[in-house]
């Protein structure tokens, strides 16, 4: 596999690319830049089957220089140090990433699902989204829904509610389907909190657009608009009266 | 006239109970004529109720219609509602039918025509010098209203000319009140009883008495007559009075007072406690008040004596007013100060809570942690155990973030705490060759439970610096998380050196973990528990409890 990387740092480039030599020997580097503009003449020259890409760097960040290449079909794993809104966003649509230090059983996976794509010969659709979703408005951003078959995108404004199932969620749907995505309900909290979801119990996470109404029964209960009733934790009840304005 | 009034022999009777007409005069006073009357014929003479009273002389002349029975008379004053009898010394029961009487009312009215004599005194009566076994006419006894009189006339049956007459005067009569003490004049209340005592019958007015009140009173709020304050008014303290009641008495039982307060009798009538005409009222509380005093044979002329005591500052209805509204300003003062405390206390909490989550971070970012593991992957490289060195520096960069994290974020999962702790542990080892257990019950949710972050570090870093570290590779430390009911325990074990639980002086972490988890406990729906057990040489078990955790 051929892999370009682009870091704004030399001693990061230089570390990744040892990395690579060390634990994935299937990998081949064949070309390193260190600002936006010479990565996308690098890519454009070696046509590379996979691209790691820092998130933040001066001028072009990592999502402008993909968002210029937007017919290329090479896969892309971002490295990132900390970066809480790049990490969110690849995070929503569940597109492969390291942080740094990179440990190298997390670098080893990372590649190995990267070949495991090869042959599809074109961006996957997880890509595709995050860079969409970067110019759209909130109430079109489609949240990637890893389950056992595929990773489903799906309009936050669509889910119900989700239902924990220990590492597992279950995923309500506006028109009745339900998934079972391979993440626990915590995950989600954090993505879907900035798109109008509350949790008002340790094992639910609702889309408050959806609350009908609070119920008095059972110390509190929340009613959704597809008649499904979702408990109120007493220690969260305080937190919820306050989010839906009672 | 005036040698009608020269002599009035008072002589209670002391006969025998009852006499013919089934009268008692035991109680009576009889009145005898004076020298210039005729003894020789028969004469009239009346017994009037003993009242205890002088009869003082009183001038009714001009005033009672006599017509020209004057020379002839005397007139007698009557204190007392009840009967006067009249007697006829002379007249006998042999020669009674020689006689006849009248009463007259007012000198005009007749209130009983001429009558025959019918009654005679008994054997055992003796009324003054008349001895009784003469048997002479009793008339009977007869009454009249008050401020009115009567009048008996005696003549020869059919003659025009009378032979005596006697008139009885119903007296309208109160006690005179003559002067006052207070205790501010208790000088001069003794000069005065001691000359009283002494010269009873001595009538004067003290003119230092007088300038007394005119000084204390205006003019026009002294009585005219008496001289006195037509109402006293007397200051808070001066609650002891003495009045001194003009009444000519023989017996203490002939005047009775009573008094009222505000209206109500505080003392029914009776007479003096201790003497005829000195009333000594003591320890009066404040208050409007009214003496009366009156004569016991006259109870319906009573004389009336306003005073007043005024209420000390204390007791005004202004001072009660602005007692209860300090109790009142006091009592929102104190709820006011209960608030603000009780807010400050919340503010503090809130605060307390923020500190804690600072404090945390500070512990989780132990610098002596930070720097002995960078050391530690600082020893790798130099070993050339780039490999070790590359996934211990990865972990400790997930440390960091995930602390960082955790000090943000009040809560975090109890998976990712775990995989805190694990990395954390890991991290420890490179630095003391300790072994170390995780063990997490099946039945535990670990990713939807939400916990307190990094709740545990303090806790499991004291495993490791008081516990396994000193023991090289035999240091072990166990972390065990076990499901009950609605909640879990977490057990931290080590078998180090342990410490005295009861030497109260636990280390930063424990303190800071108290702390927390009394902040923590403010949420009534659950509840957090420290338990600490630790014995000198055989390790430490902390166990924390999360109740109700699960709800």
């Amino acid at each position: 596999m051929k892999a370009v990387l682009i870091d704004d740092e030399q001693n990061n480039l230089d570390n990744l690319s040892r990395l690579l030599e060390t634990y994935c020997p299937e990998v081949t580097v064949v070309d390193t830049a260190l600002n936006a503009v010479t990565g996308r003449k690098a890519i454009l020259m070696h046509q590379p089957d996979l691209v790691f890409l820092d998130i933040q760097m001066p001028g072009e960040n990592g999502f402008d220089l993909l968002k210029s290449l937007p017919d290329s079909d090479f896969d892309v794993v971002f490295v990132t140090a900390y970066d809480h809104y790049g990490i969110q966003a690849v995070k929503f649509s569940a597109v492969d990433y390291l942080l740094k230090p990179i440990h190298p059983d997390e670098l080893i996976s990372a590649v190995r699902k990267v070949s495991g794509r090869q042959g599809h010969r074109r961006r996957h659709e997880q890509l595709e989204n995050l860079l969409q979703q970067l110019n759209q408005s909130k109430e079109e951003h489609r949240i990637a829904l890893p389950t056992l078959k595929e990773t489903r995108l799906i309009r936050t404004r669509d889910i119900i509610r989700l239902e924990s199932s220990n590492n597992y969620s279950h995923i309500y749907l506006t028109g009745g389907e339900k998934l079972t995505a391979s993440r626990p309900i915590h995950e989600y909290e954090d993505l879907l909190t900035d798109y109008g979801f509350l949790r008002p119990h340790q094992s639910h996470l609702v889309n408050r657009v959806y609350i009908k109404s609070l119920l008095r029964e059972d110390g509190g209960t929340l009613l959704l608009e597809d008649g499904s009733r979702v408990p109120v934790s007493r220690n969260k009840k305080g937190a919820i009266l306050e989010a839906l304005g009672l | 006239m005036k040698t009608f009034w020269l002599l009035l022999c008072l002589v209670a009777f002391r006969a025998s109970a009852q006499d013919t007409a089934g009268v008692n005069l035991k109680e009576y006073s009889e009145s005898m004529p004076d020298d210039d009357a005729n003894k020789d014929g028969p004469f009239l003479f009346a017994a009037v109720p003993y009242s205890g009273n002088f009869l003082s002389p009183t001038d009714h002349e001009g005033v009672l219609n006599l017509g020209n029975r004057e020379r002839m008379l005397r007139v007698l004053n009557t204190y007392d509602s009840s009967d006067v009898y009249f007697f006829a010394p002379g007249i006998y029961m042999d020669n009674a039918n020689k006689y006849e009487f009248r009463v007259l009312r007012d000198g005009k009215d007749t209130m009983l025509p001429w009558s025959p004599l019918l009654h005679f005194t008994p054997d055992s009566m003796e009324v003054g010098g008349f001895k009784s076994e003469h048997h002479y006419a009793f008339l009977g006894g007869f009454r009249t209203t008050w401020d009115h009189y009567l009048i008996i006339d005696l003549r020869r049956r059919g003659s025009d000319s009378l032979l005596s007459s006697s008139v009885v005067y119903w007296m309208p009569h109160k006690p005179v009140l003559e002067n006052i003490y207070t205790s501010a004049d208790i000088s001069s209340l003794m000069t005065d009883v001691i000359r009283r005592i002494t010269e009873p019958y001595y009538m004067f007015i003290d003119t230092a008495q007088l300038n007394k009140w005119a000084i204390l009173y205006q003019g026009d709020r002294l009585d005219s007559l008496t001289h006195l304050p037509k109402k006293l008014i007397l200051p808070p303290g001066e609650n002891n009075i003495v009045f001194y009641i003009n009444a000519g008495i023989f017996s203490s039982d002939a005047l009775e007072y009573a008094l009222l307060k505000d209206g109500d009798t505080v003392r029914p009538w009776h007479a003096g406690d201790f003497s005829r005409n000195f009333y000594c009222l003591a320890n009066l509380t404040a208050g409007d008040y009214l003496l009366a005093v009156r004569f016991a044979a006259q109870r319906q002329s009573v004389m009336t004596y306003p005073f007043v005591i005024r209420k000390a500052w204390t007791q005004t209805v202004g001072f009660k007013v602005f007692i209860v509204g300090m109790i009142l300003v006091i009592g929102f003062l104190i709820w006011f100060m209960v608030y603000q405390a009780r807010r400050t206390s919340r503010e503090r909490s809130r605060r307390e809570k923020l500190g804690l989550e600072l404090k945390s971070l500070r512990s989780q970012l132990n610098p002596h942690f930070i720097f002995n593991a960078l050391s530690s992957i600082q020893s790798l490289i130099n070993k050339n155990d780039i490999s070790s060195a590359n996934r211990y520096l990865s972990e400790f960069g997930t440390l960091l973030r995930e602390t960082l994290k955790g000090s943000r974020q009040d809560f975090s999962p109890l998976h990712n705490e775990i995989q805190i702790l694990d990395t954390y542990l890991h991290l420890e080892q490179l630095r003391f060759p300790f072994q170390y257990q995780i063990d997490v019950g099946a039945d535990l949710p670990t990713h939807d439970i939400e916990i307190p972050a990094l709740i545990f570090q303090p806790l499991v870093e004291n495993a490791v610096k008081h516990g396994a570290s000193s023991l090289q590779a035999d240091g072990l430390i166990y972390i065990g998380f076990i499901r009950d009911n609605a909640g879990f325990t977490c057990i931290i074990r080590d078998n180090g050196m342990g410490f005295d639980t009861s030497r109260g002086s636990a280390g930063y972490g424990l303190v800071l973990t108290r702390e927390r988890i009394e902040a923590l406990n403010q949420d009534p729906s659950r509840s957090l528990h420290l338990g600490i057990l630790s014995n000198a040489g055989s390790g430490t078990t902390i166990t924390l409890r999360f109740e109700n955790w699960l709800l």
